[in-house]
């Protein structure tokens, strides 16, 4: 396969993590919504990384993407978690005391 | 009309994979194939993820994506890359939101069609576009003869401690893990004393 | 320049302010856990002191640029964003101390984040390499995220860092997207080497849409962090509901490093010596759309603080409005531009300290941040009133403040640069700003208030109020010191 069929997936799934996030109304998929992108980024780099002689680079920056990506879901949750207790709502249609 | 619709979304959803499983394997026979499958799986997932009304079937179809693109690496050599995708991903982040997916209760209206649609249209036909201007012009930096891939488990450790290589990021990223468990764990450990509002005054 | 000629223990001693912040950070969380939480002062001393002795490390930093451990740049650049960190990390623990809404125990974590937030903004001003400037910033945002909901009994807390978390995520998504095209466009992760890559300079010639689509995607990432239109609609709800100390951190600490990464960014892509005609050819277009990004978020930054009723909020408004004003240096792609943005951010660092600082006071005063309980507090707290309409007068940008300074050099490179039209936008927007700015030195003085009993306030937060109050009339008078330490930051362009 060669490298455009790649980042044709990766941007496709880049397109569907954001319309994961502004399309639904729920914290849930806004978390989903961000580990798609995070995970087309991903597809970027080491394919990228691939037809670029396999040198180190793009395959290092993934790996610390994961790790970017457990510890913002961890916070994020926790974030929730807590917002839920406060609100008993995790919608940000919900979430919405402060206004102009 | 919603549930009339989940038929055809299938439909068509199967329909793309079988055209997928099909261009790979004319294009580079068994790995291509393999190609098929995992785009499938990745693109799949994500799609059946913001079409679900459930967020119970929208995170396990996550769980495709996931693996999918675990799969792709595979594909492009990166073995390690791949096995971390399914340990953390799948095996951890999944398992993360999950917890979270406890705390919505079933909320079948949540889900507006014409918006999933409508965001799925426009986004899918900015990329289309985008993609239109930028595919006959665009020359990613590349080597004209691709080296077979190497199993290289043993180099990325040894980067991530050589001084010329990452040793910095390395220690950054534990540093941001060891952030990452303090702020979660004080931001959603309940003790009496912290749900007592110290603006509470103010609100009074 | 010759990283292999460097001993690993020279490369250490080069970022021993990141070591001792580290260590700080550290020491601070170990501190909180074997006081069991209960000497929230101590904690406070602890990061103080630690801080002191950074600033004192970083102070004794000179000499040529240097690049360490393969990505980090020591550089005067750097130093001039870290020791703003830390002048203004100083002043945020002085705030949190005196916060009336604040327990001061179990605050082990506020103080842990604050640091390794601050350890965050070091790497991502002081690197040229985007893995690095990534770990930086998320490091930076996963603690802001924590912060803004800090009081976790709080409702609009709660709200601020969920929609911090929402924002920051997104926009960190889209940034990681837009690097991951940048590598694959160079090859390369680092932006030096970006900036002289044949492959880079074939493909602007071949089609720029490429190039263009890769840069914006990563220039959103930093428009979020100085919350620039359109990646700002995060900054009023959350600057309004994050506690008041962390609050000032976002709008100055992390703002700044914001803007510090932002002009290593262009700088190191497009304007460093040895950059490809090509590219630094492109870099103008680059400065076009950051000037129209700049006028877009400066007027409405301003307009919407018009109608605010809550001081938090106006000054959350008027912190868009400025980063605004700062994008003009930005736009303008030339190294005085640069240097005038670094005085602005300088000049910022007085008078939104100063303005945060007077929020606090007031909340403590009248416990809530709107405008309508200053009537008339003026008369009653006099020495923190007439400070305040100093600093209101410094962010409105008139004489004798240094706001006034700050943008009059803006003004002047942003003309040199062919950026006429922005400039009258700024100054038509200064005008605007004039009158929410007034209307808060109106209720302190000329409006009455309900007649409510003195309440004695920390003597500490007064004195700090006024010192920089002070410093935002100094500096006026004195801009020659700022002057020299931001032109000699410029050495990252090199010669």
């Amino acid at each position: 396969m060669g490298l455009g069929a790649y980042i044709a997936v990766s941007a496709v799934l880049f397109a569907i993590g954001v319309v994961c996030i502004v399309a639904r109304r729920n914290m849930i998929y806004v978390l989903m919504g961000i580990e798609m992108i995070l995970n087309a980024a991903n597809i970027n780099f080491v394919a990228f990384n691939r037809f670029n002689g396999d040198a180190m680079d793009g395959r290092m920056f993934a790996i610390f993407v994961i790790i970017l990506a457990a510890a913002e879901a961890a916070v994020a949750l926790g974030i929730v978690l807590n917002v839920y207790h406060l609100f008993e709502s995790i919608k940000p249609g919900d979430v919405d005391l402060m206004r102009d | 009309m919603d549930d009339k619709l989940q038929k055809p979304f299938y439909a068509a959803l199967g329909v793309i994979t079988l055209g997928l499983l099909g261009w790979g394997a004319a294009s580079a026979g068994a790995q291509g194939i393999a190609f098929g499958l995992f785009t499938a799986l990745t693109l799949g997932g994500s799609l059946i993820c913001v079409w679900e009304r459930s967020v119970v079937r929208s995170a396990f179809s996550l769980m495709g994506t996931f693996t999918g693109v675990a799969g792709l690496f595979l594909l492009l050599g990166a073995d390690f890359l791949a096995v971390a995708q399914i340990l953390i991903y799948v095996g951890g982040i999944l398992a993360l939101i999950l917890f979270g997916v406890m705390l919505s209760p079933p909320d079948l209206a949540e889900r507006k069609l014409s918006r999933v649609l409508g965001g799925l249209a426009l986004m899918l036909g900015a990329v289309a576009w985008v993609g239109s201007k930028v595919a006959g012009t665009v020359a990613w930096a590349t080597t004209d003869e691709l080296p077979e891939p190497t199993t290289k488990v043993d180099e990325i450790g040894v980067a991530f401690l050589d001084p010329e290589g990452y040793v910095v990021p390395f220690e950054l990223a534990a540093m941001i893990l060891t952030v990452a468990l303090v702020a979660a764990v004080y931001i959603a450990r309940r003790k009496a004393s912290d749900l007592t509002d110290p603006r509470a005054e103010e609100r009074a | 320049m010759d990283a292999a000629a460097q001993s690993y223990s020279a490369q250490l001693a080069a970022i021993a302010p990141e070591l001792t912040l580290l260590g700080v950070a550290l020491v601070v969380l170990v501190a909180d856990l074997w006081t069991k939480g209960k000497d929230g002062k101590l904690l406070a001393w602890l990061s103080v002191a630690g801080l002191v002795l950074v600033g004192a490390l970083l102070y004794g930093q000179s000499g040529e640029p240097k690049t360490v451990f393969a990505m980090v740049d020591i550089d005067q650049f750097g130093r001039f964003f870290k020791l703003f960190t830390v002048a203004s990390l100083v002043v945020v623990m002085g705030l949190v101390v005196n916060d009336r809404q604040q327990r001061l125990d179990d605050v082990g974590e506020y103080f842990f984040l604050l640091l390794s937030a601050g350890l965050g903004v070091f790497f991502m001003v002081s690197t040229t390499n985007l893995l690095l400037l990534m770990l930086g910033l998320e490091l930076l945002s996963l603690c802001s995220y924590a912060l803004a909901g800090f009081h976790k009994g709080n409702m609009t807390s709660a709200e601020a860092s969920m929609k911090y978390v929402v924002f920051g995520g997104l926009s960190a998504g889209i940034m990681l997207y837009g690097i991951s095209l940048m590598y694959g466009l160079t090859g390369t992760l680092d932006l030096v080497e970006m900036s002289n890559s044949a492959t880079l300079a074939a493909q602007l010639s071949e089609s720029p849409v490429p190039v263009a689509v890769a840069i914006v995607l990563v220039i959103a990432g930093f428009a979020y962090k100085i919350s620039a239109v359109p990646f700002h609609f995060w900054t009023p709800d959350v600057y309004e509901g994050a506690p008041t100390p962390v609050t000032t951190f976002l709008a100055v600490a992390s703002k700044a490093a914001g803007f510090g990464a932002l002009l290593r960014f262009l700088g190191a892509m497009f304007m460093t010596e040895g950059v490809n005609e090509v590219i630094a050819e492109y870099g103008k277009s680059i400065g076009a759309l950051l000037a129209l990004i700049a006028a877009v978020t400066m007027t409405m930054g301003n307009l919407s603080a018009l109608k605010q009723s809550s001081l938090k909020r106006m000054l959350a408004y008027s912190s868009i409005a400025h980063a605004g004003y700062v994008l003009i240096g930005a736009a303008a792609m030339t190294a005085a531009g640069f240097e005038a943005a670094m005085w602005y951010l300088a000049a910022y660092y007085f008078m939104n300290l100063g303005a945060f600082a007077v929020v606090l006071y007031f909340e403590a005063v009248t416990g809530s941040d709107k405008l309508e309980n200053l009537k008339g507090l003026g008369p009653k707290y006099p020495m923190v009133s007439v400070a305040m309409v100093a600093l209101l007068v410094s962010l409105t940008g008139l004489p004798p403040t240094v706001g006034f300074y700050g943008k009059y050099l803006l003004f002047v490179e942003g003309v040199d640069a062919g950026l006429m039209w922005l400039v009258v936008v700024a100054a038509l927007n200064s005008v605007v700003s004039l009158f929410y700015y007034f209307r808060v030195a109106k209720a302190l003085f000329l409006e009455q208030g309900e007649d409510a009993p003195t309440v004695l306030c920390s003597r500490n937060l007064s004195t700090l109020i006024l010192l920089l109050g002070a410093g935002s009339v100094y500096f006026f008078f004195a801009p020659d010191a700022i002057q020299v330490w931001a032109a000699a930051s410029l050495d990252m362009l090199g010669g």
